[in-house]
Parts: structure tokens; C-alpha cells; sequence
């Protein structure tokens, strides 16, 4: 699965120009086109009580996402990629998955907020939770710089790399395969690529050293599997298995191997079960540091 | 009843100025002010409904908490369920594919949408076909008329068949109306609906003939219509049961905080509400994002309700007192059906329809019935020589709701959505000057000969 046309939606503070700049790559891949989306929220302009529209609001509004997407439009053409701008009223998470499914792109790609002052916890917008729970295409969670703490020591970290060292986190689920196919077309913009599942230790607990071994060479049996996939496709790769908590182990291999990006795939529980259950690819959007390819 | 009537005939007129400030808000911040209304409607309405209820329980102690507490258990309460449920179910269908907005078009879109209203609600049915009918008339260049008449005849008129189909009517239902006896209103329906159209398919032959546009492509030119969602028909005839079947069975009285409500309101509530989660549950989020679903609007409603029925709580215990009460002047000179069907049209025109209703519902049955029991006041309304007061209060809150934008909550939301389309929606007075009062007025002036 070429990645040849990308819908950036933006709200401009959450994914700057330099997110936009790092997608540029892919055009050694094949990407044609990247669609520039602002929507302009309809709480802020629309059903004022008794009142209607807000037009010279939404003129206001326009006129500066107007300014900013032409810029971004010169970059983008400038580096040989088409560019098509979009500017929608509406509900951000409605309108950027209608434009998916309507432009046919790829991917969307789409910021994430900002950590929290108290810098312990990188919270996701409920926005975003929505759009990966409802997007049937896979979405970029693009985090251009990123502050995380590691081993005692804050450090800043600049995502300008995005697919040059991969991790798949899988729980082999249907995502993976097209993880994989993904990986696979893109080859090459991809150094290296790394697969990793976690046994969770509720899954192995109380179960004999047969049943560990077992389960053990299992996981390691499908994940040369999907090596080998992605070697036919000159791609290096490397497996992974590690046994723990899903979440603490996948962020700390995707640091220890210094990958580029995460991709995930989603579970399609609906938001009860997501918010209140929680979710490995969640909580992985929500702490680490690294770009997520979230895959449903 | 008693102590109720009492407290009417002890209550001086300006403990109805919170309810004029509310419904000064909502008429003139829109106007005025509007980005501020927008951001902070709620805190104004909630604000206004404090600023009567505290002196309001401080002077009048347990009667008036019992006053606020019935009208939000008993009026309140009700009355958001059904609307949330009606809109909840109602955005579940889609109806896709590509008109062309000619003139039998579109005269077609607002008959199916007339008829539509009094069973899905003004709001559901407006919402229903409001982006397919943008949609059709895409192509035009003169089409605003199209919209203002979408709201004349979908947005209010065609809600008036049924308590579902307009708010007011469904306070009347919770106030001992019965469910069928809304339809007493269609010769006046058909009578409006009929000049309206006619005058519509002239107009907009008129505007289509002239614009001279060629026809779309040959591929937007068929006309492939296809309804999503059809389940939700299932859960809209299980809003019809409920509602109907709490005025039909009779399962006694529960008394909750001091308020004595019939155990089928309950049920019904409780219907609703599970009908609208079975609906969004069963409904695919595909249909929503094309609907550009969106809880605001319903959201808002609830907000300025609120303080529209706290604050109303004093003007109805004076109406219903009759000429004993603060209003006897206002008892004195409305006196016949045409009188209450252009007093409840033209506040309703300005003031939002359903606490208008309600105050000429209280105040026709203190006039008629001073000193009897509400619910034996309304069966005589109902069935007695007095049927016409009622078919006057209760056609003059629907049909008069479409005068301005503000007579009723569906008029701002078509305008909303029609302008976040492009197209330039006729600004507040032109609204009533260019249409209202050329087409509308002049249409309620033939009802009232015919018929008041």
C-alpha cells in the first residue's frame, strides 16, 4: 500500500510546518499529493442560538487559515508534491473523515497536543481519540518535537525522520498485515524496521514452563514470519519478544532501539471500552514520545 | 389547586420580569450582541433562572420550591427527553443522493417535509432534508426564497398535527391535551400549506424560468435517492407509542420531591431515553458525520429552557388565576378565538413559540374556567364550545412561529446550516419585510377569516 496521497488536517498549533516537511520523504515513494484540511469549528461560528451564523467570524476565520495554508500549499509544491487545500465548517473529527473517504487519501495525518505543564503525562485530545476510533484509514499522530523523561534525564527529541526506523507493535491482530504491506511499499524510505509483541503477564501467569515455552516459540515462530515478509521486500528487520506489560515494554523498545515511529493497531472498541478499559494503542498515543501509526 | 390559584392572586406583575429579560435576551442578544450570546447564553439563562427562583423560595417558601420543582419535573423534563430523543432518532437517517432543485422539486421536498414534521418532529424533519434540499438548489442562483419557505412550511406549520410534531403542542399534551386532538388543526394546515405551496411553485418557476442555468451534467441530473438509516423509523414509531400510550394508560400517581406525576410519564420518559441510546447504538457513525450530527443545537435548547421555564413559573400562576390575577387587565380584552390566535401568533413570532403557548393555554383556561381543576379545565377546552379558543392558542403559537427567526428553535438552525452553505439568508428584518409579511401574514389573515 503506496502512501501517495495524505490528508493533513490541521489546526495549525498542534502540527506545524516542520511535521508537514517530514512527510516530504515519501515522495521517493510515490506520494502525489497532500491535502491541506482546516475546518472551522462550527461551535465557533454556527448555531448561535436564535442567531444563526456568525458569517463575519467565519470570514475572519477563514481569511487566516486562507494565509497559512497558502504558504504551506508553496513549500509543498516546491518540493514537487501537488497540493489541494480545503477549508470546511464543521465538526473536526466529522469533516476529516468525510474528506478521507471522499479525497480516497492514504493516510491522515494530524498534530497531537501538547504535553501537559505538569510534564508527566502527554494527553490526548479527545478530538484525536474520536478520529483514530472512527478513521477507517490509518492515522499519522505526527509529534514534531517532543520532552519525554528517560532514565532520570529530560530530553527533547525532533521526529524529522519519521519512517526511517519503524517499530510494529503487534498483538497479532488485522493490523498487522497491513503494517505490513505499508512498510513493505515504502521500502525505500526504511533503514531498518522493527516488530515486536509483548506476553502480557496476565497471559502467562499460573501456567506451567511447557505452556511459557510454548506460547514462547509460538510468538517467535510469527514473528519471523513477518520478517520474512518484509525481507522479500529488502527491508531489514528485527524481532522482538518481549514479556511484561504491553505499554512499558513497547515504549521502552522503541527508546532502547531508538525507532522512528510506532505503528499500532486499533482495537474498534467503541469509546466506552477505550476510556474506561483503556487500550495498549491509546495509551501508547498518549505517552510516547514517538510518532504513532495508529491502523485499524 | 387551591393554594395554586392563591399563589397566582398573590403574585404582583413584576415578578414576571425574569421572564421578560429571558425572552428580551434571546430576542435581542442575537441581534445585538451576537458573539457574546453565543459564548454565553447558558450562563444568561441559568443566571435568569437564579434571579427568580431564590427570592421566589425565599418569600414563598415551600410553595414555591414546589412551584420550580414541578414545572422542571412535570414540564421541563419532558419536554427535553422527547426533543432529544426526536433529534437523536431523526439523525440517524440519511437521505442521500443528487436532486435537481427544480421548481416540482422542490415544491416536493416541502410537501414530504410538511407532512413529515408532525411525526418525526419540526426539528427532525427540517434536519432530515435541509442538506438535500442545499444540496438540489446548488446550482441556483436565486434561491433563498426556497429556504425561507422550508422554514415557513418544515421548520413550523407542518409540525402542528401532532404533539411531536411542534413543542407547544407537546406542553399542551403534558397538560391534559389528547394526543389525537391536534389533528382538529388539519383543515387550517391544509388551508396555509396549500396557498404557501402555490405560492412557492409560482415564485420559484418564476426564478427558474429566469435564471435560464443549464441543466447540471447528465450525471448530476439523475435523481438517485436513497434513505439510510431506515431502522430509525422503527425507534421514531416507538417515540409515536410512547407518547401515546402515556396519555392513554393510566397506571396512578408518583409522588417524587413533592411533585405528583402520572407513573406512565415516567415510563414514557424512560422510553424515550432508551429509544434514543438504542438508536445511537444501532446507527452507523457513517450516517452522523454525512448528517454533520452535532449535539450543539440540542444542547443549547436545553440551556435556554431551563431558564425560560423557571423564570415563566410566576406569569403562569397569574394567568391561571384569571381576572383575579395581576393579568385580569390583558383577561379583559382577550376575549374571543381570533383574538388568542393573533395575540399567541404575534408574541409567539418574537418570543419563542412554546412559552407562549403555555401562557395563553394557562390564560384561556382562567378566563373560561377560573377556580376549576386544571385537568378537568382542559377536557371542557378539549371537548366543549370553547374547542376553537384552543385550535386558535395552539395554531397561533405553530403557524406564527415561522415570522421571524427567533419564533421558533428550527428557524436559526436551517439558517445556520443554509448560510454555512453560502447561501445569503435574508438578515433579521429583511427575513420579515421580504417574506413574512408579504406571504405569511397575509396567508394567517385568510386562516382567520375561514376559520376564527
Amino acid at each position: 500500500m503506496k502512501i501517495q496521497k495524505i490528508l493533513f488536517s490541521t489546526k495549525f498549533k498542534e502540527l506545524n510546518e516542520d511535521s508537514l516537511r517530514s512527510l516530504f520523504v515519501l515522495k521517493k515513494t510515490g506520494l502525489k499529493q497532500i491535502i491541506l484540511l482546516f475546518v472551522i469549528p462550527i461551535d465557533e461560528v454556527g448555531f448561535v442560538p436564535y442567531g444563526g451564523f456568525l458569517k463575519d467570524e467565519e470570514k475572519k476565520l477563514r481569511k487566516i487559515a486562507e494565509d497559512t495554508l497558502n504558504k504551506w500549499k508553496e513549500i509543498i509544491i516546491e518540493n514537487g508534491i501537488d497540493c489541494k487545500i480545503l477549508i470546511e465548517i464543521g465538526n473536526l473529527v466529522q469533516k476529516t473523515i468525510l474528506v478521507a473517504e471522499d479525497e480516497k487519501v492514504d493516510i491522515i495525518a494530524v498534530g497531537k497536543r501538547k504535553r501537559s505543564l505538569l510534564g508527566k503525562f502527554n494527553f490526548i485530545s479527545q478530538n484525536l481519540v474520536d478520529l483514530v476510533r472512527c478513521s477507517k484509514k490509518p492515522v499519522l499522530v505526527s509529534k514534531f518535537v517532543s520532552k519525554y523523561e528517560y532514565k532520570g534525564e529530560f530530553i527533547t527529541r525532533l521526529n524529522n525522520s519519521v519512517f526511517s526506523n519503524p517499530l510494529i507493535a503487534t498483538d497479532w491482530s488485522e493490523p498487522v498485515s497491513k503494517s505490513l504491506k505499508i512498510l513493505s511499499a515504502n521500502s525505500a524510505v526504511i533503514d531498518k524496521a522493527y516488530i515486536c509483541h509483548v506476553v502480557e503477564d496476565k497471559l502467562i501467569k499460573d501456567r506451567s514452563n511447557d505452556e511459557i515455552t510454548r506460547i514462547k516459540n509460538e510468538s517467535i515462530k510469527r514473528l519471523n514470519e513477518y520478517s520474512d515478509i518484509l525481507r522479500k521486500n529488502n527491508i531489514r528487520s528485527e524481532t522482538i519478544l518481549l514479556f511484561g506489560k504491553a505499554n512499558n515494554e513497547i515504549i521502552n523498545i522503541s527508546r532502547e532501539k531508538n525507532a522512528s515511529m510506532i505503528m499500532i493497531g486499533t482495537t474498534g472498541k467503541d469509546l466506552f471500552e477505550e476510556m474506561l478499559l483503556g487500550s495498549v494503542s491509546y495509551r501508547i498515543m498518549e505517552s510516547s514520545e514517538l510518532p504513532i501509526l495508529m491502523i485499524s | 389547586m387551591q393554594e395554586v390559584m392563591n399563589l397566582g392572586e398573590m403574585l404582583p406583575l413584576w415578578s414576571g420580569i425574569p421572564f421578560l429579560l429571558m425572552l428580551l435576551s434571546i430576542a435581542l442578544f442575537p441581534l445585538i450582541l451576537p458573539k457574546f450570546w453565543h459564548h454565553n447564553f447558558e450562563k444568561v439563562s441559568i443566571f435568569l433562572a437564579f434571579l427568580l427562583a431564590i427570592p421566589f423560595i425565599t418569600i414563598y417558601k415551600g410553595e414555591g420550591l414546589h412551584e420550580i420543582l414541578h414545572v422542571v419535573l412535570a414540564d421541563y423534563l419532558p419536554f427535553i427527553i422527547l426533543l432529544w430523543a426526536l433529534y437523536a432518532v431523526s439523525g440517524g437517517i440519511l437521505l442521500k443522493g443528487i436532486l435537481r432543485g427544480t421548481p416540482v422539486v422542490n415544491t416536493c421536498i416541502l410537501i414530504i417535509g410538511t407532512i413529515l414534521a408532525s411525526w418525526m418532529g419540526t426539528t427532525g424533519a427540517a434536519m432530515l432534508l435541509i442538506r438535500p434540499l442545499i444540496k438540489a438548489n446548488n446550482f441556483r442562483k436565486n434561491k433563498v426564497h426556497v429556504f425561507v419557505f422550508f422554514i415557513f412550511l418544515v421548520a413550523n406549520m407542518g409540525g402542528c398535527l401532532t404533539p411531536l410534531g411542534d413543542p407547544p403542542l407537546f406542553m399542551g399534551f403534558l397538560h391534559g391535551v389528547s394526543f389525537f386532538w391536534t389533528l382538529h388543526l388539519l383543515p387550517q394546515l391544509l388551508t396555509g400549506a396549500v396557498i404557501l405551496l402555490v405560492i412557492f411553485f409560482v415564485l420559484d418557476s418564476y426564478y427558474y424560468k429566469k435564471e435560464n442555468i443549464k441543466p447540471p451534467s447528465e450525471k448530476e441530473k439523475r435523481i438517485l435517492l436513497k434513505l439510510e438509516g431506515t431502522h430509525n423509523f422503527i425507534f421514531l414509531a416507538g417515540i409515536i407509542a410512547s407518547v401515546l400510550l402515556s396519555g392513554i394508560i393510566d397506571l396512578g400517581k408518583v409522588n417524587t420531591f413533592g411533585v405528583h406525576r402520572p407513573v406512565m410519564d415516567w415510563v414514557r420518559d424512560i422510553s424515550l431515553i432508551v429509544i434514543g441510546i438504542l438508536s445511537l447504538k444501532t446507527t452507523s457513525g457513517k450516517i452522523y458525520r454525512r448528517n454533520s450530527f452535532s449535539w450543539a443545537p440540542i444542547l443549547e435548547v436545553a440551556y435556554l429552557f431551563i431558564g425560560i421555564f423557571v423564570t415563566m413559573v410566576p406569569c403562569l400562576l397569574m394567568l391561571k388565576a384569571g381576572e383575579n390575577g395581576a393579568f385580569a387587565p390583558l383577561m379583559k380584552v382577550v376575549k374571543e378565538p381570533y383574538h388568542y390566535f393573533w395575540i399567541t401568533g404575534a408574541l409567539s413570532s418574537f418570543l419563542d413559540n412554546t412559552p407562549t403557548y403555555l401562557t395563553f393555554f394557562s390564560s384561556a383556561l382562567g378566563s373560561l374556567y377560573q377556580g376549576i381543576p386544571e385537568v378537568q379545565a382542559v377536557h371542557l377546552l378539549m371537548t366543549g364550545g370553547n374547542a376553537n379558543y384552543l385550535k386558535a392558542i395552539s395554531a397561533g403559537a405553530v403557524f406564527f412561529g415561522a415570522v421571524t427567526y427567533i419564533g421558533n428553535a428550527p428557524n436559526f438552525m436551517v439558517r445556520s446550516i443554509a448560510e454555512e452553505h453560502g447561501v445569503n439568508m435574508p438578515g433579521f428584518l429583511a427575513y420579515i419585510i421580504k417574506y413574512s409579511l408579504i406571504y405569511l401574514i397575509p396567508t394567517m389573515i385568510i386562516i382567520t377569516l375561514i376559520f376564527y
